[in-house]
């Protein structure tokens, strides 16, 4: 179709409108099936709300339904009283604000000293940063959880955040990031005698803010989504995040489906406010760095 | 072992943030007149990341080794038992079970998502409305708590669930998916599928992007069916975010541990039981902190390799030269 | 180089060295004691939900009647977790005093729990005013570990309504399983089903002890495969793969999915612990009765299973935590516990309080099953026991596998 236009370019002028017509319908076409298919991948979350608002005995039915005989809108005020969801959503924001901010204070002041500072084994210590980049984290978690129990740290917010903000990720991601920039601004600066912090802070970081926000937005939900680490290391519902309460959830109110998916719902919540937010850095970061479906 | 790969995790670096024009190899300093190096302004820099990264990497790392030769519970003191936590592992029948099913899963799942993410990224650079929109929505589950997405999962696949009920008004009798060792597995396979294949297709999709528009122009000119094109110039031009996808992947795949957790704990028999969920349950449910070390061990080791060959197999198909 | 600059090169490395000092010092508050100053207690347990916190809550105040200076804090993860979170608890800083445990995981806590028969001789504490299958039960290696305070065999309870709208007759006080498999088929048609069952094998050695036979040899130590024990679980697989009188539970279900298939009446029996009577006359719009396992005699052999409170090894005051037991498993206080909480009391002499307000049958099937009862005894592996008959006796229901297959692997897997 396309050749057609090329090959016979006297009559573009004629042809333009049908051909026109017909990419648009085409469009529309593709457009349409495409959304059917999003439609039937999003039915998980869609079965999700619907489920959360049926009364329990209609959950399972030969004939299912959306809209059960009634909608009952109470078994989310239910399921938030049921077990203290507030307290893990809020848990969970405390644990990923602190750890996404701490990652990124480890990540910006390491990737600076290996991407500006001269030292010895410089090069070499990088590459064991950049090996560990492999290493599923579940190896580590036994040792990890007999330091954190030696140190009585365990069942505390510091085991949650602190041992997972070091890892080399970030200090890699924002290494490649500080190579980019040319030098010539810093010399400028450190000639007028500023001093390397004071350049790292309002020379490098302004123009950083993209990757900035990405490795942010990737440690928030990192740390939002752990399950396995919080699941070993927290004793008590007062510091469980969010899919650690739901798991308590489960593990009480096994058949409770209606107040379970209607706890599922309000977990997924955020992180669909998350996405409404902030996509562009999310589909950045996964373009850029692509480490956080880890 | 490790220390092998290091070229190929190199080569990688630059796939991994194709951004970053300069290559790693030269750093300049801006103090480059001076002779010293930055030693003690560096060593401020680095002592927090660093310290952190001995304590929470490094140490854990070789603990995890010295963990795995002693008798360790999670009470009382350890005993050490030189190799015997190894001996009992390879004596182990569910050991290699659950091996066998962490590498089927990493295989399987691997493969099927890298098809139906570069399916669906290629499907994305046709013309279409609202392109960012559906990218986005393809995305959503693998942000949101796996454990929340498991659930639902559950639901809709046990015995009477949605997906039988569904099945039942066209008169089939469905199987029961999670309770079934023929379809166990795969029930958990294609939830984590469903889960996680938005991140490739974000990752492909920039990589086509990259993808000079000419060269495609040309190409249809040229008249060459689209499985040529395909076959001949898009997989070769985004074979380094492929590698880089099946890669990262691949070594996700050997973390499966909330689906099989929450979707059928494991079973039936040890049929959906995974390496680290086995792991955990030795280390923190059967109170065998010492015998979870010597499968971490394992574990790492098997990555590894894995990671290893694929470094190795680079060469033949993947090309960085644009 | 500047002066300036060099401060403030020093002040990064200051503030960097103060950032690791910090982690460290969060690392420093760790080491603690045991028991506070001002007496108070603390006590570990599950607190699985409202209803359990509250069952803690009413045990101290009810003790606090007879000693007012108590002062007890209660604190701990769900059910399922306490098992493994109770050893992590201990060891790190400012460990619990007083634990509980089920008679069943006795054995498991083994290192955790103080021997108690000084305290027990000290406190001039008479042992026969305790249900014996109990104390049994909380014995390792020879010596008490817990006081229990309720002592439950696990009955069979019926929807009374669907025997007679079945044409059958209720069982009394006496139920042969042959009697119970032909009433079970004739309470079975399409998607109601004569049993309700929930994965793991606390109910499969239940009904092993109604015939008498155990997985765990004199010695204690596992025996999952003798052939009387194989017989019996695979006679309990029968009951889905060969008589189909039960949907096969998934690995994944919790125990509350046959229990909500019994109170919705998609089933019409449930073998279940005497604990659930309150919640299940509450839940259920049917008249429901209650009566014994069902053994091949028909005659009553009862699998006891309660809980206690014992003291941690590393309690630096035993005897205070002791003399808050003692004061929390009194007479009254455990049949004000019946009464309220309908816990069936480890002191025989509280038992009728339990019967009060509850049918006569149950009354005499309980009775019945505690005259000839044997506590639930478990090995310190039963939680890899446990986790393995959850995934593995979904396909010993499905007829996939035999008994045979099954004990063995689970008896090889956990390596005894």
């Amino acid at each position: 179709m396309t050749s057609d236009t090329v090959t016979r370019p006297r009559r573009v002028k004629t042809r333009m409108r049908p051909a026109q017509r017909r990419t648009a319908v085409k469009t529309w076409a593709n457009t349409a099936a495409i959304a059917v298919v999003a439609l039937v991948f999003t039915f998980p979350f869609i079965w999700m709300f619907f489920t959360a608002l049926k009364p329990e005995d209609e959950v399972f039915s030969s004939s299912p339904t959306f809209v059960g005989s009634e909608v009952r809108w109470q078994n989310f005020s239910d399921a938030w009283t049921l077990v203290p969801f507030g307290r893990f959503i809020f848990n969970g924001f405390f644990v990923s604000i602190l750890g996404a901010l701490l990652s990124i204070i480890v990540a910006v002041l390491s990737a600076y000293a290996f991407s500006r500072l001269r030292f010895k084994f410089r090069d070499r210590l990088f590459l064991l940063y950049v090996l560990t980049l492999v290493l599923p984290q579940e190896v580590l978690v036994v040792p990890l959880f007999i330091m954190m129990n030696k140190l009585g740290l365990v069942d505390t917010y510091a085991a949650l955040i602190v041992p997972f903000a070091f890892t080399a990720f970030g200090t890699f991601l924002m290494r490649q990031f500080f190579l980019t920039i040319p030098l010539e601004y810093e010399e400028a600066a450190l000639i007028d005698g500023a001093s390397r912090f004071r350049t790292l802070w309002s020379v490098l970081l302004p123009q950083l803010t993209a990757p900035l926000s990405v490795l942010a937005v990737f440690s928030f939900i990192g740390y939002y989504n752990s399950y396995l680490w919080p699941l070993i290391v927290i004793n008590s519902q007062d510091l469980a995040t969010v899919p650690l309460g739901l798991s308590m959830f489960t593990g009480e109110r096994g058949t409770q489906w209606s107040l379970m998916m209607a706890a599922a719902t309000l977990a997924v919540i955020p992180s669909l406010i998350i996405v409404a937010l902030l996509q562009r850095q999310l589909i950045k970061g996964v373009a850029l760095g692509g480490f956080g479906g880890r | 072992m490790a220390i092998s790969t290091s070229p190929g995790v190199i080569a990688s670096s630059e796939a991994v943030a194709p951004a970053a024009d300069q290559p790693a190899v030269r750093i300049p300093t801006p103090a480059g007149k001076k002779k010293k190096g930055d030693g003690l302004t560096a060593l401020a820099y680095l002592a927090p990341g660093f310290t952190g990264f001995v304590f929470f990497i490094v140490v854990p790392l070789i603990g995890s080794l010295v963990i795995s030769l002693f008798e360790w519970p999670l009470f009382g003191s350890p005993t050490f038992i030189g190799f015997a936590n190894y001996e009992k592992l390879f004596g182990d029948p569910t050991f290699y079970t659950v091996l066998l099913n962490t590498v089927i899963f990493a295989f399987v799942y691997t493969a099927v998502n890298l098809a139906l993410a570069l399916g669906v990224s290629l499907w994305l650079t046709t013309k279409l409305k609202f392109s960012g929109f559906w990218r986005v929505i393809f995305f959503l589950p693998a942000i949101t708590p796996m454990v929340a997405n498991a659930l639902i999962w559950r639901l809709m696949l046990s015995q009477d669930g949605l997906l039988n009920s569904l099945l039942g008004t066209f008169g089939i009798e469905g199987a029961s998916w999670l309770s079934d060792s023929r379809f166990a597995l795969l029930a958990v396979i294609t939830m984590s599928v469903w889960q996680s294949f938005g991140y490739n297709v974000i990752v492909l999709s920039a990589g086509l992007g990259g993808i000079p528009k000419e060269i495609l122009e040309a190409s249809r000119v040229d008249g060459t069916s689209a499985w040529n094109r395909l076959r001949f110039i898009i997989l070769p031009m985004i074979s380094p975010s492929l590698f880089f996808t099946m890669t990262m992947t691949m070594i996700g795949a050997f973390q499966v541990f909330v689906q099989p957790q929450i979707l059928t704990q494991g079973g039936p028999g040890e049929s959906t039981n995974t390496f680290v969920l086995y792991l955990y349950r030795n280390g923190f449910v059967f109170d065998k902190l010492g015998y979870a070390s010597a499968l971490a061990w394992i574990l790492f080791i098997v990555v590894m390799l894995i990671t290893a060959l694929q470094f190795a197999g680079q060469k033949k198909w993947v090309n960085y030269d644009k | 180089m500047t002066r300036n600059n060099r401060r403030r090169r020093a002040a990064t490395l200051g503030t960097a060295v103060l950032m690791a000092g910090a982690m460290t010092a969060l690392a420093g508050c760790s080491s603690g004691g045991s028991a506070a100053a001002d007496g108070t207690l603390s006590m570990y347990t599950w607190v699985s939900s409202q209803s359990d916190r509250d069952q803690w809550e009413s045990f101290v105040s009810l003790a606090q009647k007879e000693d007012p200076d108590l002062k007890i804090t209660i604190d701990g993860p769900n059910f399922n977790d306490y098992w493994t979170k109770v050893k992590t608890r201990l060891s790190g800083s400012n460990p619990p005093c007083i634990l509980t445990t089920q008679a069943a995981r006795a054995q498991e806590l083994e290192g955790l729990l103080l021997p108690l028969d000084d305290l027990i001789k000290s406190n001039d504490v008479d042992t026969s005013d305790y249900d014996a299958s109990m104390l049994d039960g909380m014995t390792v290696d020879g010596t008490i570990r817990a006081i229990p305070y309720d002592a439950e065999p696990i009955v069979l309870f019926y929807n009374a309504d669907a025997f007679t709208a079945a044409g059958l007759t209720p069982p009394g006080a006496t139920y042969t399983r042959e009697q119970f498999i032909s009433d079970a088929k004739a309470l079975t048609s399409g998607d109601k089903k004569g049993l309700a069952i929930a994965p793991g094998i606390s109910i499969p050695t239940a009904w092993a002890t109604a015939d008498g036979y155990s997985g765990v040899d004199e010695d204690g130590t596992l025996d999952l495969t003798n052939s009387d024990f194989v017989d019996e679980i695979q006679s309990f697989f029968d009951l889905v793969s060969v008589d189909q009188v039960a949907n096969a539970p998934e690995a994944a279900d919790s125990s509350d999915v046959s229990q909500a298939a019994f109170t919705s009446g998609d089933a019409a029996m449930l073998l279940e612990g005497p604990w659930m009577y309150g919640t299940f006359d509450e839940a259920a719009d049917f008249t429901m009765g209650v009566t014994i396992v069902p053994s091949t005699s028909g005659e009553a052999h009862g699998m006891t299973q309660g809980s206690g409170f014992g003291i941690a090894k590393n309690c630096s005051d035993p005897d205070a935590a002791f003399k808050a037991i003692l004061a929390m498993t009194t007479t009254p206080v455990l049949e004000a516990q019946a009464q309220s909480r309908g816990i069936v009391p480890s002191r025989p002499e509280a038992v009728p309080a339990w019967a009060e307000g509850k049918s006569p049958e149950a009354a005499a099937a309980v009775d019945a099953l505690l005259e000839n009862a044997s506590a639930y005894i478990t090995t310190p592996t039963w939680n890899q026991v446990e986790t393995l008959m959850s995934q593995y006796g979904v396909e010993g229901y499905r007829g996939e596998k035999t008994a045979d297959e099954i004990m063995d692997t689970i008896q090889n897997s956990v390596g005894e």
